[in-house]
């Protein structure tokens, strides 16, 4: 099970995930953010390829620290600018919640999250738990939350690869 | 409209049309991108007004003034939207998790081990 971009062949007009603003993201704007290079949506699809069972979507941001203490400071790249990729929104099917789908969708975007930070400097991840049950999966798999900014988390791409690296992968 | 200024317009320094100027001006036109995106904007009189007073200061058509302005502050916006800044204590937190990187947890490598075999379990 793999997730793919996001194309005009699938179904996105049924898909219902019971947050109408993640629903219309996927109908409305999805497709055009992806032409526009504004955020790339990918999505796990079911056998008939093209019921979507879930999705989710990835943007670039540019975090800035604040002061840092002196003891840390020494420890970091001077620059206090850290390159994150954002996976901004994540969202299961109705008919298929339930079933592990939003964990297999999660470690898939870490999966894509450390391969596109080969790439493209991102040391950080970034996620948005708007769901409760995300939010309590994000912290058991190791995230940090944000005291000023609710409902997000982060994990360093170092942790995330060494999450997949334990389990086995090449 | 929030008219912030544009300071990079080519469009100031371009020489003014005239007569001898104008073959080599066409001829630069035939390499321009082709402009077939559209925005209509309402405006009061007096609005409108204002934003035509500027563009003659500028020397500029309202056409490129608008265009220009709008450019920068839409540039702008998306830079902030891009650009995340956190409080001393969240940096704190990413700086700690950089330099004492926590061990991968049970959850965590368990999930992976699902999804690297394509296996679904009953849960979030």
């Amino acid at each position: 099970m793999r997730t793919e971009p996001l194309a005009r062949k699938h179904d996105r007009a049924s898909f219902s995930c019971g947050v109408p603003a993640l629903d219309d993201y996927l109908k409305t704007y999805a497709l055009q953010n992806a032409k526009n290079h504004s955020a790339a949506t990918f999505v796990l699809l079911a056998d008939d390829s093209r019921t979507i069972h879930g999705f989710y979507s990835l943007t670039s941001r540019h975090v800035l620290l604040d002061e840092l203490p002196d003891e840390i400071r020494p420890r970091l790249p001077k620059y206090p600018e850290v390159g994150a990729t954002l996976i901004g929104r994540l969202a299961v099917n109705i008919a298929y919640q339930g079933q592990g789908i939003g964990r297999l969708l999660v470690m898939d975007a870490l999966d894509r999250c450390i391969r596109a930070a080969a790439e493209v400097a991102s040391a950080l991840i970034l996620v948005d738990a708007k769901d409760p049950g995300a939010a309590e999966f994000y912290l058991a798999c190791g995230f940090t939350s944000f005291k000023g900014i609710p409902d997000r988390l982060f994990i360093t791409t170092r942790q995330a690869a060494e999450i997949l690296k334990q389990a086995g992968a090449p | 409209m929030a008219a912030r200024t544009g300071k990079n317009s080519k469009s100031r320094t371009r020489p003014r049309k005239t007569a001898a100027s104008k073959t080599p001006r066409r001829k630069a036109r035939r390499d321009r991108p082709v402009k077939s995106g559209r925005v209509e904007v309402r405006l009061t009189i007096e609005q409108k007004r204002i934003v035509e007073q500027a563009s003659i200061i500028r020397g500029m058509t309202v056409s490129s003034f608008v265009t220009n302005s709008v450019l920068e502050d839409a540039r702008a916006t998306i830079e902030e939207e891009r650009e995340i800044k956190l409080n001393a204590e969240d940096s704190r937190r990413v700086a700690e998790a950089f330099i004492n990187p926590p061990a991968p947890t049970k959850t965590a490598v368990e999930a992976a081990k699902d999804y690297l075999a394509g296996r679904l379990r009953p849960g979030f």
